[in-house]
């Protein structure tokens, strides 16, 4: 990666713990990033990150991150002064991606502009902040191509000293599901419309957590499945409600299109990331969401099991490619556990009450 | 053939809860439905008749056994015949209103009720009426029932739709094969 400025973060006032965990986020951030970032301890560093404003160092002149607590009021934040940046965090102290991207990318290109000493040699194919560029002209966003080793991961654990061994990685995340996760700050920006090539439409509403569909989201799988280019339009909340008016069901919980997308995305790269891992769910996955209909004997095994990829889908006779869009989706609603050991409870089933079973399921699915 | 042999499974729940529609849904003969005016003013607000008895669908599998899907009466003055048609069942779903004023103390109601069935068979619970009222949330009915240490899966179904109860059936089998 010649060419690139490497911005070294000191942390101050975190554990080593918190030190890992951000290391980890800034490793799976990286493709985000327009600069390339190394944590530091050294006070020569060129930017400092703090938990909390009250912490940056006395006489600190360099550029200094702290974090924000999602729900604070971002008033109480405006006037730190040039050369400070918020950074939003969750209650485990974990930023979301797409504002850590925005921050850290806005602090190394004014380090960059003030320094004239960047060599920026990368293709950067702008996945600008749509919302801030949002007007009543159409804006494209052009999704990209997934790599299959570009992977993006969510820390999700409660416990922090576990979290690195915890992980619940995911596939390379859609462009579309960072647009639609929850933000506190979105503002004017939580109303908007999605628009395919295809024609097929959305509309999603992040401060209700709804979004509004004419047609089932299930028409809408090849769009998913391919990534497909769309655009992001502005709609005006009174507009959202009248359309809303005249679609049956009226909005649907958010939480049911992302774990859709997360579903039907392509998530084969999990396979490699979890090659050498077993994985259980927490619990079962609420299955009246789309898509979950034949994962049924898919998530009773994961329920009860924890084996590898590969076991669950010789056990369950599930293709490979399907088991892990399922963990997959399963991953956004932080479902799944790592192991190291696989631990399989095979019911003790009677070969008769067995094939009792398969008759019933026979006679249920018979057209 | 005595009652312990016959093959069934047994959807309960609230009043209104969408029983004798789900099995209506999939029965593949009118099911026998016993009703009557509610007795209680809460019900007649919600319906204007209600299942005192059972309700009773069938569908018949490959080699002629029948499989029975029995619906419990709604009213808690009916609870009774909960032991009587859970004897032998193969499984029990559970459906709960979510546009019920607690739904969630139904849904320990129901547990309670059916916890020596439950012992040594499963249940799959069903929340309908989601599209009415989507809170709580199926999370919530997870927390609910982390609580207790029950370990069924809980989905929201549309009771009126075919593909939904089918859900809700498939739910059972692969419980009583994995769980």
């Amino acid at each position: 990666m010649q060419g690139y400025r490497t911005i070294h973060l000191q942390l101050q006032g975190f554990s080593d713990a918190e030190f890992q965990k951000l290391d980890s986020i800034l490793a799976l951030a990286e493709a985000r990033m327009d600069y390339l970032w190394a944590l530091s301890n050294s006070a020569d560093a060129d930017v400092v990150l703090v938990p909390d404003i009250s912490l940056r160092p006395e006489g600190d002149l360099r550029p200094c991150i702290y974090y924000m607590k999602s729900g604070e009021n971002t008033a109480d934040h405006m006037d730190q002064g040039p050369g400070v940046w918020s950074l939003i965090v969750d209650e485990h102290q974990v930023p979301h991606l797409w504002q850590l991207t925005k921050v850290f990318n806005a602090v190394a290109e004014s380090i960059c502009q003030a320094s004239e000493t960047v060599a920026v040699d990368k293709d950067i194919e702008d996945a600008p902040s749509v919302f801030s560029e949002i007007s009543e002209d159409v804006e494209r966003v052009v999704e990209k191509e997934v790599e299959p080793e570009k992977t993006v991961a969510q820390i999700a654990s409660s416990d922090t000293d576990q979290a690195a061994n915890n992980t619940a990685p995911k596939a390379s995340d859609p462009l579309l599901l960072d647009l639609l996760q929850p933000r506190a700050d979105a503002g004017t920006d939580a109303v908007f419309r999605v628009c395919f090539e295809s024609g097929d439409c959305f509309s999603a509403d992040l401060d209700r957590d709804l979004y509004f569909s004419p047609q089932p989201i299930e028409t809408m799988a090849t769009c998913f499945a391919q990534c497909s280019a769309f655009e992001v339009r502005a709609v005006s909340p009174h507009t959202l409600d009248i359309e809303a008016d005249e679609i049956e069901g009226g909005g649907q919980p958010l939480s049911h299109l992302r774990w859709y997308i997360a579903l039907m995305s392509p998530s084969l790269d999990l396979q490699d990331q979890l090659a050498d891992k077993t994985v259980k769910l927490k619990r079962w996955p609420d299955l009246g969401l789309p898509g979950c209909t034949p994962l049924i004997r898919l998530a009773a095994f994961m329920q009860s099991n924890e084996a590898s990829v590969m076991t669950v889908a010789e056990k369950t006779e599930i293709p490979v490619d399907k088991v892990c869009a399922f963990l997959n989706a399963c991953a956004q609603e932080d479902l799944v556990i790592l192991g190291d050991q696989e631990a399989i409870h095979e019911k003790p089933v009677a070969a008769d009450f067995k094939s009792l079973l398969s008759r019933i399921s026979d006679r249920i699915n018979a057209e | 053939m005595t009652e312990d042999h016959k093959l069934k499974f047994v959807f309960t729940g609230s009043v209104g809860a969408g029983k004798t529609t789900a099995i209506r849904q999939i029965s593949e003969v009118d099911p026998i439905t016993t009703e009557a005016k509610p007795s209680d003013e809460t019900t007649a607000r919600r319906k204007k008749t209600t299942t005192v008895a059972m309700d009773y669908g069938q569908l018949t599998l490959d080699g002629g056994q029948l499989l029975y899907l029995c619906g419990t009466p709604g009213q808690r003055r009916f609870d009774f015949m909960c032991e009587i048609l859970t004897k032998g069942a193969l499984g029990l779903i559970i459906l709960v209103d979510n546009s019920h004023d607690d739904p969630m103390s139904e849904l320990d109601y129901y547990l309670n009720l059916n916890a020596a069935f439950l012992r040594s068979s499963a249940a799959v619970i069903g929340i309908t009426h989601y599209d009415e009222k989507a809170s709580p949330t199926v999370s919530d009915y997870y927390r609910v029932l982390e609580e207790r240490g029950d370990p069924w899966p809980v989905m929201h179904v549309d009771a009126r739709k075919a593909d939904d109860v089918r859900l809700l059936l498939n739910t059972m089998l692969a419980t009583l094969e994995y769980v």
